[in-house]
């Protein structure tokens, strides 16, 4: 109970600041709403837009100018009214009021069905009631001019609309249609186990139980999150690059298609190179998660940063002019000078071990995070709250502080919306597997290099001397009776075996048997519950840094450096680390994107090829977002 | 401010604290004293059927009774019971009954009774599995006559749990009846694992058509596509709001052999059509038994049923759009027990009751927990408070204890306007050397302390079977759509009351009500009291159309 009290006066301390709109007061109050609810990014898009959507139009009907997004218009065939009352233009008390009761009635709807409610409620509770506001006032009569009952109706019209928008809400997003075709990785067992279609996901199962005739069942299995998202009622997509996009009977919709990713065999019933490359890619750059392994980078700006992937394609001869598979990051060049100070960035040399586990963790978003559509609200918050930067549109023209804030918040929770629609759509079209079950299952198969070495298949994972190799006889892996010996072995992150208490170990990098390899995540996470491609990170992380590039018009973060700070044995939490306090920098906006999106080659979760599509394609939705919110002011 | 909240907040905490249970055991003082016998050492069997057979209108209780015979408790009406099983002349010494449920077969007004049963004996000391079912009929005097064979229902099966509903609207109850296996040569106490060898046939369900209360004539080629599989019974319900009565039948072992199947009425024609895999209700689980209740009050009957871990709760989308399982979504999907002495325990549910326990509008959820046999640990059954989106397990149910629990049922035995448990137990097969009493069959008194009204309706069919099996009662009030249907035989081989209970909060007048007899004959009635147990009078409105004449021509015909 202290905890939650103490959790309360600090939280409280931040949402009351006198800097802060009423509009970030209850941004900050979704994004705790968001923490203690399931790790769902899809859902928790919708949330922050339809929530930012529905401050926006709170706001213009006290602006009197701007266009609202919800009311009196057709959208999607649900048209909410709105009788034009006599609020006064600009009356800020009466403003914060409707804000206030419209995002707490949202909220308590939409995370009424919270696994950590109980925690959300008290803090939905205290802030409102803080506020000087009454929960018992429920009319939703506005047109006296009554500004609580204002917002206690625009509040029901968004949360019915909720109730059509293709979500399926009603029965608590449930999948109508998909089935996945692959039989559960049950995690306490090794190897991939059964996979009957391997380019296909598979689920994964937490628990097994064994009865008392010896069986084996399967608890606790994650169903896909979302393969039908692409159905939900879209913010700017646009219905021309839409495809329907037939499988098992469904028409899955499709935004932006990338087209499919590489599939297992090539034409000689061999294995594909090309899913090869990708998914081993993972398990090499998992090596590079040791701090102690002596490799320094510079991760300042003047280091890492600056990509150009224009006209990249998405197959290996391209893709390799991006990543760095054996050294690990991409090939980007690094700024010479901080173009806002006009000198050069101050390097900072950390053990790549460190600067990757960092990053993993810090773009985790995950159990108890605000998940990617969050994080980049926070980014946003953080870039609001800067110093040096000073509320202006486009760099041009400078609001208020809630002015801004509604403003952005509208166009980001578009966007993140929108890429969340395009992602999962692919993602349930394509429902392509992810790299725990690939690595392990093309290690099961053998080795597909040479022939006349042992554990031989065509269907096996290439041998990459230092990476991957067969345990021979004096292996220490070789066990009881060498029944190792020829299985495939790949030096990695060693997993959280290795870890009996996250605050002292760390598990370390070395030679692990590939049917034992887990990506650097938590082991009650281990990898999304939904497809890999495309990466929701990717597309997500890009859109967002369009948008905030075109919001402030400059691609740089205020005075040319976006931080963070990783303190030394406190910020990782799934082992012991970093090993130095680590400050995580970046000149733009897209850099923190990049970032964002090689952290999940090094986090394990996703190869390069679900990687790019989504960055390509986010960018598209970022602009395409700005331009239509924009479009309203 | 917020100072001023936080103290407020402390206030709220400490009135959660205050607590007390909703449940009371009160079977010593209910002079009730059973336990369900397990034949060798398999976990099968454990129903009990409650069914008012003296007409005094206080609802009593038969239960089965595995290797001891069967049992007829009498309600006294002053909360205690008496054991008329010897007078009643229901003794069944020599025959392993399993599961149990009732209907006025024929038809007379007195309500019969119905056993399932897996084994016989053929000599002294020895048992053969097979048996032929029971049918009693009620002689109206308090006695009861065994009249199987005279209803021709003399297949000797491994049967588990039987349901009665009227499926083609005749007025006479129709029988449905799951079997587990085809036959089994060993003892049964080897099956105590999830999964189950091949070399156990599984069995083939029987359903009987009631010929004007003369005979059952056996139609189970109707079973549409229905392999045989480990039958646990079933449930006559309107899956589809057509106003006929749909057959959900479930099976154990449905991941190794055969699943639930959902066979859809085809009334007036004499035909069912297998829309399971159609209608996604072809959960392929370790099914125990089913529970019939539109917990979201959306006018669609849903259904739970139990298994191994947690179990699917298959909500009715409406308008055959079929089910979705939301079991984990609506917070019932409960797999694991932490237990803070040992290990923690999977959840092995047995029978599920959807009950409005606190008279708060909506419906909520039991499910009795008990082990496969051994062991036996201190358990909590489940009580699932219905929160208005989802459910949470309430703390407070005050039903807890040692025994094995089994087939479960809901009544009113006291008449006092809430729903009581009745709890069936088995015989652990490792001695508990602390207590016999604390492994036996439990009553449990509903103590819920609220001002909420309610009501109490039993139908009395004309055209219609005589309690009305499968019809369906409708109120609204103040916007509320509260929907029943009358129990033919659900749960775990179990039947629950017949007359239909509805919470009604702080509502104190109900608008309308409309009763649905199987068939879809409307009655709608308004001016009703509440906090009253109420007789609906089937209003014959019935004129049989030619149509309908051919048709029921030719299928009694065939």
């Amino acid at each position: 109970m202290h905890l939650v009290f103490l959790f309360l006066i600090a939280q409280q301390k931040s949402l009351f600041s006198q800097d802060h709109s009423i509009a970030r007061t209850w941004n900050e109050v979704i994004l705790e709403s968001i923490r203690n609810d399931f790790a769902r990014p899809t859902v928790h898009a919708r949330n922050l837009f339809h929530m930012s959507a529905m401050m926006y139009d709170i706001w213009t009907i006290f602006n009197k100018k701007s266009k609202p997004y919800f009311l009196n218009k057709n959208n999607n065939g649900v048209y909410i009214q709105y009788d034009e009352t006599s609020f006064d233009k600009e009356n800020e008390k009466a403003l914060h009021e409707a804000i206030s009761y419209a995002s707490y009635r949202y909220l308590y709807h939409r995370y009424e069905v919270s696994p950590k409610f109980k925690k959300t409620k008290d803090l939905i509770d205290s802030v409102f009631c803080s506020l000087g506001y009454d929960p018992n006032f429920k009319s939703t009569n506005y047109k006296d001019g009554n500004s609580a009952a204002l917002g206690n109706y625009i509040a029901k019209q968004v949360i019915d609309y909720g109730w059509k928008d293709g979500s399926n809400e009603k029965y608590f997003y449930t999948n109508l249609f998909y089935e996945p075709v692959n039989q559960p990785l049950i995690l306490k067992n090794p190897g991939s186990q059964e996979i009957n279609d391997p380019n296909r996901w598979q689920p994964l199962a937490f628990e097994k139980f064994i009865d008392q005739s010896g069986n084996e069942i399967p608890g606790s299995v994650p169903p896909f999150l979302g393969p039908e998202w692409g159905l939900t009622w879209p913010f700017s997509l646009d219905k021309n690059d839409l495809k329907l996009m037939n499988r098992d009977d469904f028409n899955f919709p499709v935004y932006y298609d990338p087209g499919p990713p590489p599939e297992f065999l090539d034409s000689d019933c061999k294995i594909n190179s090309e899913f090869w490359w990708n998914h081993s890619y993972v398990s090499i750059w998992s090596s590079h998660l040791d701090p102690n392994d002596g490799v320094l980078w510079d991760i300042s700006p003047g280091g890492i940063g600056n990509l150009d992937f224009s006209n990249i394609k998405y197959n290996v001869e391209s893709l390799k002019g991006i990543y760095n598979r054996y050294d690990g990051g991409d090939f980007s060049s690094g700024y010479k000078i901080n173009p806002i100070t006009n000198k050069p960035y101050e390097k900072q040399l950390v053990p790549r071990g460190d600067y990757t586990r960092v990053i993993a963790e810090f773009w985790a978003d995950g159990p108890d995070s605000e998940t990617p559509p969050g994080h980049w609200f926070t980014i946003l918050n953080y870039v609001s709250d800067h110093n040096e930067f000073d509320l202006k549109f486009e760099g041009k023209e400078k609001l208020t502080n809630l002015e801004w804030d509604i403003k952005a918040y509208f166009i980001l929770g578009g966007a993140m919306h929108d890429a969340a629609i395009a992602a999962w759509g692919i993602k349930g079209f394509y429902d392509y597997i992810r790299p725990i079950s690939a690595i392990r299952m093309m290690s099961d198969n053998g080795q597909s290099s040479d022939p006349n070495l042992i554990n031989y298949s065509p269907l096996g994972i290439k041998l990459e001397k230092g990476y991957v190799e067969l345990v021979d006889e004096k292996d220490r892996l070789a066990g009881k009776n060498k029944v190792n010996v020829g299985k495939i072995k790949v030096r990695a992150w060693k997993g959280h075996n290795y870890i009996s208490n996250t605050e002292t170990d760390n598990a370390g990098v070395g030679w692990i048997l590939a049917e034992n390899w887990w990506p650097y995540q938590r082991p009650t996470f281990v990898t999304p519950n939904f497809a890999g491609y495309i990466s929701g990170h990717s597309t997500y992380s890009r859109a967002a840094a369009e948008v905030l590039t075109l919001l402030t018009g400059s691609e740089y973060f205020p005075g040319g450096m976006g931080e963070y700070k990783a303190k030394k044995n406190k910020f990782l939490v799934f082992e012991e680390g970093p090993t130095r306090d680590i400050k995580i920098q970046w000149a733009t906006y897209r850099d923190a994107s990049n970032q964002c999106s090689l952290s999940r080659i090094w986090g394990g979760i996703h190869p390069p090829v679900d990687d790019l599509p989504g960055r390509v394609i986010g960018e598209k939705i970022g602009i395409k977002a700005f331009d239509y919110g924009k479009s309203f002011f | 401010m917020f100072r001023f909240y936080l103290f407020s907040l402390l206030i709220l905490k400490h009135f959660t604290f205050y607590s007390q249970n909703i449940f009371t055991d009160i079977t010593e003082e209910s002079g009730i004293d059973h336990i369900y016998n397990i034949f060798e050492s398999g976990g099968f069997g454990g129903g009990v059927a409650v069914f008012d057979f003296d007409d005094d209108g206080f609802e009593d209780l038969y239960l089965a009774g595995g290797k001891k015979s069967g049992v007829l408790y009498k309600n006294n009406g002053d909360s205690t019971f008496s054991d008329v099983t010897l007078s009643a002349g229901l003794i069944t010494n020599d025959i392993i009954t399993a599961g149990a449920t009732t209907a006025d077969v024929n038809k007379d007004g007195h309500i019969d009774l119905f056993v399932t049963t897996i084994a016989e004996k053929i000599s002294n000391s020895k048992f053969k599995k097979l048996a032929k079912n029971l049918l009693f009929l009620n002689n109206g005097d308090g006695t009861f006559s065994k009249a199987t064979e005279k209803f021709k229902l003399d297949i000797k099966n491994f049967s588990t749990g039987a349901t009665f509903g009227d499926i083609n609207s005749d007025g006479f109850p129709d029988l449905f009846i799951g079997n587990y296996f085809k036959d089994f040569v060993g003892n049964l106490g080897v099956l105590n694992g999830f999964t189950i060898s091949d070399d156990y046939k599984p069995g083939s369900d029987e359903l009987y058509l009631n010929v004007e209360g003369k005979y059952f004539k056996n139609i189970s080629y109707l079973l549409d596509g229905c392999e045989p599989g480990y039958g646990f019974g079933g449930v006559f319900s309107d899956v589809d709001n057509d106003g006929d009565l749909d057959l959900y039948l479930i099976n154990d072992f449905g991941e190794q052999k055969v699943s639930n199947q959902l066979l859809i009425n085809e009334y007036p024609r004499l035909k069912f059509t297998n829309k399971s895999k159609e209608m996604n209700a072809d959960s392929a689980v370790h099914a125990m038994g089913t529970a019939v209740g539109d917990y979201n009050n959306d006018g669609w009957m849903d259904y739970q049923v139990t298994n191994i871990f947690s179990g699917p709760l298959l909500v009715n989308r409406g308008n055959t759009e079929g089910f979705l399982d939301l079991s984990n979504e609506l917070g019932v999907g409960i797999d694991i027990i932490a237990s803070k002495a040992g290990p923690s325990t999977a959840v092995i549910s047995w029978s599920p009751v959807f009950l409005d326990y606190d008279n708060d509008l909506d419906l909520d959820l039991f499910n009795s927990i008990g082990g496969i046999n051994p062991p036996t640990m201190y358990l909590k059954d489940f009580l699932y408070e219905n929160m208005g989106r989802v459910f949470k397990v309430n703390e407070n149910s005050g039903i807890i204890d040692y025994g094995i629990s089994r087939g479960t049922v809901k009544f009113d035995f006291d008449n006092d306007g809430d729903l009581d448990l009745f709890v069936v137990k088995q015989t652990p097969l490792w001695k508990d050397y602390n207590s016999t009493e604390r492994v036996k069959s439990k009553l449990f008194r509903n103590d819920t302390k609220n001002d909420n009204n309610w009501l109490k309706v039993s139908l009395k069919g004309n055209e219609s079977t005589s309690r009305g099996l499968g019809a369906r009662v409708k109120i609204v009030s103040a916007g509320n759509n509260l929907m029943r249907e009358v129990d033919g035989g659900s749960s775990h081989i179990s039947q629950n009351t017949s007359i239909l209970h509805f919470g009604l909060g702080d509502l104190n007048k109900i608008d309308s009500l409309v009763v649905t007899w199987p068939g879809g004959k409307k009655q709608i009635l308004t001016e009703i009291s509440i906090n009253e147990h109420i007789n609906i009078d089937e209003i014959d409105t019935k004129e049989e159309s030619f149509i309908d004449w051919i048709v029921n021509f030719f299928n009694f015909a065939s």
